[in-house]
This record gives C-alpha cells, sequence and structure tokens, in this order.
C-alpha cells in the first residue's frame, strides 16, 4: 500500500518537470468553428390592388327617375410571400411564391377587412358644381352600399377561410354599412416552400385573390334641377384594412 | 444536433428584427373614395309649333262673293304640331323626331287653349277706286253666340285622339274674349283642344308622342240688312278680327 503511494508521488514527481517542459513549447494550433448558411426570406403579409378611387358605373344607362344600378368590380389580392417593402405592395413574386419564406415560429395569419368610412351616402353635384340635395341620396336597407363577391382564386385553400364565400362558387352580397370581414386566414404553416412548379396543388398557395364589386342603386323619384347634363356624384370612402394576428 | 441548435438560434437572432418590422402594428389599409358620374336625362316638355302670323279666311265655297246674303267663310293652319322632347332640344318636337327625356315621375299633361284677344268684332275695309282705303263701319261681322269663331281638329295622326286626346272631329265654338290689359273687362268662352291622357314616365327619342292636325276656323258673315249695309260696292273687302291665341299649358 506504501508501494503505491510512493509510486504515486513518484509519478507526481516525474511529471510535473514534464509540464513544465510542455509550457516552453510553441502553443498548440486552434481551429475557430463557423457556418455559412443562407436564410430564408420572411414571409409578409401583403395587400394588392386595392385602387386608392373606385369609379361606379352604370354602364352607359342615364338617371331617368328610376333605379339606376352603379357598379365596379375590383380585385383584391392578399399574399404572403418574400417582400423587404412594407408599403402594402404586393410584388409579382407573391403570386407565384417562386421564393422560399418562414414564418420563423413566429407565425402570423392575415385578415382583411372593408368598411366605410361615416359617410352614408352619395352627394350629388351638378354641372354647374352646386350640390343638389335633391338628386343625393343616403344608404338604407332597402338600397345598400354592397360588397359582392365576384370569384375568388386559391381563398378555399386549407390556409383561408373564405369568409365571404364558403365556396367559390357562392356569390355572397355584404352591406357595407357593417364591417365586413373579406378575407381571414387560418393555420399557416411555418415554412412555405418555393420554386414548386405545380401551383395548382392547393397547399401551396398561401394566397387569395378575391374579385369583388362594388354596387349600389341611385333611387328612383330624384329630380334633377338640370336634367339633360352630368351629374357627379361623390361617396364614402372604402377603408381595405390588413392585421396580421399571431397564430 | 448540437450544430443545428446553434443555427437554429442564429437565425432567429436575425430573422427578430424583420418581423418586426413586416407585422409591426395592424398592419396595413387603403382608401379608396368612391363616385361616379352620371348623366341625367333631359326632361320633358310639350311643345308646339308656331303659330302663323295670320289666318285668312276666305268663303268656304271657292269662288263665292258676298252678295248681301249670308256667306260663310273659313281658313285653316295645316301643320300644327303638338309634341314631347326634352327641353333642350324643343324643336325636335314639333320636327317629328323628338329627343330623348323623362318626367322624372311629374308626369306632365297638356292641353291647348284657344283665346280670343282685344276684338270680338270684324273690321271692315276696302281700297277704293283711287287705291285709298276706307274703313266701312256700316257692316257689322262680330263674333257672338249666334255666329261664334268655329274650329275643329281634322285630319292628324291617331295618336291625336288616341294619345292626346284631341277633340278631333267635335267642333268648338270661340263665343268670347278673354281679359287682357288693354280690354280687361272681357270675358267669354275659352275653347280648348283637349288634355294629354296618355304620357308615360320616359321616351327615348323620336318615340315621343307628338300630333300634326289640321286647324279649321269658321263663321258666317251675316247678310245685309237689318241695320247693316255696305258702302263699298264691288270692291273687296277686308275684315280684319281678333287675335287667337294658341295657349300650350302643362301641369
Amino acid at each position: 500500500m506504501k508501494a503505491t503511494k510512493t509510486l504515486g508521488a513518484g509519478f507526481i514527481a516525474l511529471a510535473t518537470p514534464l509540464l513544465v517542459l510542455a509550457a516552453a513549447m510553441p502553443a498548440a494550433q486552434a481551429t475557430d468553428v463557423t457556418a455559412s448558411i443562407n436564410l430564408t426570406s420572411t414571409c409578409q403579409w401583403k395587400i394588392a390592388n386595392t385602387a386608392s378611387a373606385i369609379v361606379l358605373s352604370s354602364n352607359g344607362k342615364k338617371y331617368q327617375g328610376d333605379d339606376l344600378a352603379l357598379s365596379q368590380d375590383t380585385t383584391l389580392t392578399v399574399g404572403a410571400g418574400l417582400g423587404s417593402s412594407t408599403d402594402g405592395s404586393i410584388p409579382s413574386s407573391y403570386l407565384g411564391s417562386t421564393t422560399d419564406c418562414s414564418f420563423f415560429n413566429n407565425i402570423k395569419g392575415v385578415e382583411v377587412t372593408a368598411s366605410l368610412s361615416n359617410q352614408a351616402g352619395f352627394t350629388a353635384t351638378n354641372n354647374v358644381g352646386d350640390v343638389e340635395g335633391g338628386m343625393g341620396f343616403t344608404f338604407s336597407a332597402a338600397n345598400p352600399l354592397n360588397l359582392e363577391v365576384l370569384s375568388d382564386t386559391f381563398c378555399n385553400s386549407p390556409y383561408f377561410d373564405d369568409v365571404a364565400a364558403s365556396t367559390n362558387q357562392e356569390v355572397p352580397v355584404v352591406a357595407l354599412g357593417d364591417y365586413s370581414v373579406v378575407v381571414k386566414s387560418k393555420s399557416i404553416p411555418n415554412f412555405v416552400e418555393a420554386g414548386v412548379a405545380d401551383y395548382t396543388a392547393a397547399k401551396y398557395k398561401i394566397q387569395c385573390l378575391q374579385q369583388f364589386q362594388i354596387n349600389v342603386n341611385i333611387p328612383s323619384g330624384l329630380i334633377p334641377v338640370k336634367p339633360g347634363t352630368a351629374y357627379e356624384f361623390s361617396g364614402p370612402v372604402i377603408l381595405i384594412a390588413m392585421t396580421t394576428p399571431d397564430q | 444536433m448540437n450544430a443545428k441548435r446553434a443555427i437554429g438560434s442564429a437565425i432567429v437572432g436575425l430573422a427578430a428584427p424583420l418581423l418586426a418590422l413586416s407585422f409591426a402594428g395592424t398592419g396595413v389599409a387603403t382608401a379608396a373614395s368612391i363616385s361616379s358620374t352620371i348623366a341625367a336625362v333631359d326632361s320633358c316638355s310639350w311643345q308646339i309649333s308656331s303659330v302663323p302670323v295670320s289666318l285668312p279666311m276666305t268663303p268656304t265655297i271657292a269662288g263665292s262673293k258676298f252678295d248681301g246674303n249670308k256667306l260663310d267663310v273659313s281658313g285653316s293652319i295645316s301643320g300644327l304640331t303638338i309634341g314631347l322632347a326634352g327641353t333642350a332640344t324643343p324643336e325636335t318636337a314639333i320636327q317629328g323626331l323628338s329627343s330623348e327625356c323623362s318626367f322624372y315621375n311629374a308626369i306632365k299633361n297638356a292641353k291647348i287653349d284657344l283665346e280670343l284677344f282685344e276684338t270680338d268684332t270684324f273690321q271692315a275695309s276696302y281700297v277704293d277706286a283711287d287705291g285709298v282705303t276706307q274703313s266701312d263701319n256700316g257692316y257689322l261681322m262680330k263674333i257672338s253666340d249666334s255666329n261664334p269663331l268655329n274650329f275643329i281638329i281634322t285630319g292628324g295622326s291617331e295618336s291625336c285622339e288616341a294619345q292626346l286626346g284631341m277633340f278631333r272631329g267635335s267642333p268648338v265654338g270661340l263665343t268670347g274674349l278673354v281679359p287682357t290689359p288693354s280690354n280687361p273687362a272681357a270675358t267669354g268662352m275659352v275653347g280648348t283642344v283637349g288634355w294629354t291622357d296618355w304620357v308615360a314616365g320616359r321616351y327615348v327619342a323620336g318615340e315621343a308622342p307628338r300630333c300634326t292636325a289640321t286647324y279649321t276656323f269658321s263663321m258666317y258673315m251675316p247678310e245685309v240688312g237689318s241695320g247693316a249695309s255696305l258702302e263699298g260696292y264691288g270692291f273687296s273687302y277686308t275684315f280684319t278680327g281678333p287675335q287667337v291665341s294658341f295657349v300650350l299649358s302643362q301641369n
């Protein structure tokens, strides 16, 4: 037992000089460990094709004292994809999802709503610039300003609750007097695969293109002071708002 | 496995600022004003064609001469038109074209009253052998209940009766005067052509109601005698009578 201890002490005694020797030798070579990676772009929701002015048309018909239908079609596009812009514009690449993107575990859904400003009707201005109260009109239950969904594309994919139209075939009419949800997403994947040639596969369609129509009637019974001339009708502002709630 | 975790941490660390930029706040909103420009159809208006400045009456039997006995005289206005058109182009109502118009649910009917003005007596005159116009106050030709100025509407399209309610074919007699500033005490009967009674709300160009007819006026020259006499036998007489006004009203 003692011998063992002695040997042990001997090893220590011998080892110490070795360490000292080592300290005097050149330093060891060290290698830094690094990695280079490409980051997938961040997914961003965008809305596009929202016009600054919607001019309703009567399709060439003139007002003659009877109901006159006014309407205008417009397209609203909501998509997720690559983009550095935050101004609301939507790059063309969004529409084809040509680039990968990821929510990086901070997945956001999207909800697009349409609402009206406080002006609850149209004012009419005649050809000499006078506002004619007799030609203006307000919205009513019988004559609302309508948001009518004409068609949508990809909005019935697994990633969207097609709020306005439960199926592509339905053509609902939503009175814009109340706040209306136009597009709403549901479960969105964290990573959106890109470069997929077959875009008809619903799982890659993280976008919703919805064409809708704004329509209203100029009601019957209005009497123009300046018949035979043109009248400008000025209505409310329609607000298209997008929110991106956490998922 | 550890390396993957390290890389993952690096990505999150870089991505977080981007996410904050992209999804900060409540997102984006756009506003679109809603407007429209619409032409309003012209309003409808009834129109009447120009009435001639004179209505010469001549013996109803052509070539007849007044010989002191009762003589029927008559004269016609042909082509007088009542029509409907837009106010901006009223002449089209008379031209048979009409223009697009609407009553805007305030439908107006039209009627034409024929009124006598100023006098109910014809002033007789003749040109003597010296070429001088002479008044002959000895012969009295006066519109009265027994000798009214009759008018009758003849000819014209079916719309004159079917759509415009004209008294076509039924004579109407004018027997009195309408008060005027120069003759405020005058009272008398007004001859009414008729009310429109078939008018819809809107008419496209060329299809609005329109009536063109002939208005024939007649009365007779009373016989000479009973205090009436003529000075200018053998000369041609001119009898200048009242004014007949065609008054178009809409309501």
